[in-house]
């Protein structure tokens, strides 16, 4: 049986992105949807800082944001009825919800498991409730050494905060803290002084993103990488993986066979197939895109559970390329920005 | 007996599905997959991909590529490439380029100004691991804990963090000793390594049979592991060495981190090696180590290694050189092949060059290198080999990349080896200018 296993773990190993497809297809093809593996909840646009990168244009509240009841019943509820998947509370800045707590709370007695992004700068504020329920995996944001960081953060003392985030989610008992770094032309050529400060920071790993045009990313596309960049980044974290748990995230597309180099599973895009993204004002979408051309529904319209079943569809069979290609990061691909080719190609040449 | 109840309920059974599906089909009803039906889908999508897949290579379409999918272990791609890797003296780059004999690194061999390539003995090449039980052994040693990093991916950690110059005061030896100590089960393995330690702290001498002494203690564990192998490569590259032994060294280098490729390779195929932590109250059962290595780890490897070579090693950080004259012998994976004039070669990290007479190999971008009689060349100290216009040429592109071009900084790229010294020299010079974070990241490349 265990040989039958590893057999077939290995014929998955060598050709995940072709079984992947194939099983999105064969799914719809019988009307079936698989269960969603996580769901973003976009907690509220609110943010005290004004990052040029930033994905969701964050800085006020948004009109017409979920209430708390709606969270409750709209949200949380109606993960439960899709076999629980990782409620991951994201912003703006989650930790200025007044009710962020109590949401948390009701969530995890719900059973569900929670992760969350956030700059740090409040996490001290709220350690009772991240010793009373310790999210599975927090994400703080890390651009730079301190003056790279706080220059591109608008704000003295945001990269401190940054680590002592991390130093007190660890004493709270997150299993893993992650140290997000947004890769950009500014800092894509100083990973290396920024190693040795993630690596000491009690962080368990360091998640290289990548910039995309999004929400306030759209009025800043000089950020985005060089070629050369993408290819040096993606060399460096290759090398550091020996060192650290480094890991290149989605928005960087699949490295193909080479993946190995870069990260711990194949990539796959989850966007509407294993994923999606509620946005503040409960809009459905298939990641974090501030488009609201891309929203699937309104929860406030129709159930979550409606919505990932019947949504999402050009994820799921062989629609438009930039959807149906799980190759690619569809965020990138949708802005005219897919770089894997750019970031990996070039390994590949060189050794074929 | 026949049970033919049995055959009745089964087709029954299919009939309802098939049934069930149609109508849902039919209805335009969507489902939720239940996770019991999910692995029988899974298992149809990978019925359907290994049929394609067979299709394909019937119809003779090639599969697609990935960096290892078809690389070349050292040794076994006659003549095309060569990499020459350099050591950059201790000093700073030295002119060599006037061709009077060997670099530091090559200095016991300013005797041998002819005779017959010195290839050392490594021994058959063969996958290192030889049963489960050294694969064991190895998998404790780089697996993450469930809280903790692996031993071997700390010691290494904390061996890099600590600066070149480091005072035996800073409290990144400390690190370097706490991870020595977590080491409990490897006593030789200690002791050689806080030799090393102790060395590097006080500034004392070691030579490069210290450097193969303490790479023969790591695989004696066995410590295969790709970040402490660079850690190596990159102390033993100044050391003044005879090209045999510097040979020997790179070519053992060159082997443990093809070792290192296959395990990779493996565990993609396999699925990773798991730790899980002990969570009952109760004490663990004796000889519980919670390490959970998949099956078929070892063969998968084994598979593996004669077809993998040394990852970035192997392809990255090169120099391309041409050979103008006869003479030049190229040393890589404990094999000699001499050059001949016109031929192109690939200078890799792993390789070293030897010239049994004085001999010249050109650079497209920086012209002419010189060798002595016996000298012995590596991509560490290479660039000092040039001529006065190219290694002017390359301390112009590092000025321009130190002070943020771009173009400078991908140019240098290309010329990683050539370079390296004087982009040291430089971010020493200005730590702070505004290009040199960029070639402390391209450093990086050169020096892992």
């Amino acid at each position: 049986m265990l040989a039958g296993m590893g057999l077939l773990h290995r014929l998955y190993a060598r050709a995940a992105p072709e079984v992947w497809e194939t099983e999105t297809r064969l799914l719809h093809a019988l009307r079936l949807v698989r269960r969603p593996v996580a769901v973003q909840w976009i907690a509220t646009n609110m943010c005290d800082l004004r990052c040029p990168h930033c994905y969701s244009g964050a800085g006020k509240r948004a009109v017409g944001e979920l209430t708390t009841q709606e969270v409750l019943r709209l949200v949380v509820d109606e993960m439960v009825a899709l076999g629980k998947p990782t409620f991951v509370i994201a912003g703006g800045e989650l930790l200025l919800r007044q009710d962020i707590a109590e949401i948390v709370a009701y969530a995890r007695a719900q059973g569900l498991e929670w992760a969350m992004h956030t700059h740090g700068g409040h996490v001290p504020k709220f350690r009772a409730m991240f010793e009373r329920h310790p999210p599975t995996l927090a994400a703080i944001s890390l651009d730079g050494e301190q003056r790279q960081h706080d220059l591109f953060r608008g704000r003295r003392g945001s990269h401190a905060a940054a680590l002592a985030a991390i130093r007190t989610l660890k004493e709270c008992g997150c299993p893993e803290v992650v140290a997000g770094t947004t890769v950009t032309r500014d800092n894509a050529d100083r990973l290396a002084d920024l190693f040795p400060i993630v690596a000491a920071s009690g962080a368990d790993s360091w998640g290289l993103h990548l910039f995309a045009p999004e929400g306030r990313g759209a009025e800043h596309t000089a950020l985005c990488p060089t070629p050369e960049q993408l290819q040096r980044v993606a060399a460096f974290a290759r090398r550091k993986r020996e060192l650290f748990h480094v890991e290149l995230c989605n928005e960087w597309g699949s490295a193909g066979a080479d993946d190995r180099f870069y990260r711990d599973q194949p990539f796959l895009c989850g966007a509407g197939r294993i994923s999606c993204v509620i946005g503040a004002t409960g809009e459905v979408l298939p990641c974090t895109t501030t488009d609201l051309r891309e929203s699937e529904g309104n929860l406030r319209e129709r159930p979550l559970r409606d919505i990932w079943t019947r949504g999402f569809t050009r994820f799921r069979t062989a629609g438009p390329r930039e959807c149906s290609d799980g190759r690619e990061c569809w965020l990138q691909a949708r802005n005219g920005n897919p770089c894997r080719e750019q970031a990996f190609g070039a390994c590949r040449k060189e050794a074929v | 007996m026949k049970r033919w109840w049995v055959d009745l309920w089964a087709f029954a059974a299919a009939l309802a599905l098939a049934a069930a599906v149609l109508l849902r089909w039919r209805g335009g009803q969507v489902a939720l997959l239940s996770s019991t039906a999910a692995p029988a889908i899974r298992l149809l999508a990978l019925l359907v991909v290994f049929v394609q897949g067979c299709a394909d290579r019937l119809r003779g379409r090639e599969e697609p590529a990935g960096q290892g999918a078809a690389p070349r272990p050292a040794g076994q791609d006659e003549g095309q490439e060569m990499a020459e890797t350099t050591g950059l003296s201790q000093h700073g780059e030295k002119d060599l380029s006037d061709a009077t004999g060997p670099s530091e690194q090559g200095d016991e061999d300013s005797a041998m100004g002819t005779g017959s390539p010195p290839a050392p003995a490594l021994g058959p090449d063969v996958f290192p691991l030889a049963d489960e039980a050294a694969l064991n052994r190895w998998a404790r040693l780089v697996t993450d804990d469930a809280s903790l990093p692996a031993r071997a991916k700390q010691l290494a950690l904390a061996l890099l963090l600590v600066p070149e110059g480091a005072p035996a005061q800073d409290p990144g030896w400390s690190q370097v000793t706490a991870s020595l100590d977590a080491l409990t089960e490897a006593q030789v393995f200690r002791a050689r390594w806080q030799a090393h330690v102790e060395a590097r702290r006080t500034g004392g001498k070691e030579t490069i049979a210290d450097a193969l002494a303490l790479l023969a203690a790591m695989e004696a564990l066995p410590l295969y592991h790709a970040g402490l192998a660079g850690y190596l490569w990159r102390r033993a590259a100044p050391l003044p060495a005879s090209a045999t032994e510097r040979a020997e060294l790179l070519g053992r280098l060159e082997r443990h981190l093809r070792a290192c490729e296959a395990l990779r390779r493996a565990q993609f195929e396999t699925g990773p090696i798991e730790f899980t932590a002990w969570r009952s109250k109760a004490a663990p059962p004796a000889g519980y180590s919670g390490l959970r290595v998949p099956p078929g780890l070892l063969a998968a490897a084994r598979s593996h290694y004669p077809n993998s070579d040394a990852g970035t090693w192997a392809t990255q950080a090169t120099l391309d050189l041409a050979v103008a004259t006869p003479g030049v012998h190229l040393l890589r994976a404990g094999q000699a092949k001499p050059l001949q004039p016109g031929q192109r070669v690939t200078l890799r990290r792993l390789d070293v060059l030897w010239a049994e007479r004085p001999a010249t190999l050109r650079h497209d971008e920086l012209g002419d290198m010189s060798l002595g009689a016996g000298a012995v060349v590596t991509a560490w100290d290479v660039g000092a080999r040039f001529a006065a216009a190219g290694r002017e040429l390359v301390r112009e592109r590092v000025a321009a990349a130190r002070g943020g071009d771009a173009t400078a900084l991908k140019g240098l790229e290309a010329i990683l080896p050539a370079a390296h010294a004087e982009i040291r020299r430089a971010v020493a010079e200005q730590a702070q200018a505004a290009g040199s974070p960029g070639l402390r990241t391209l450093l990086e490349l050169f020096d892992m």
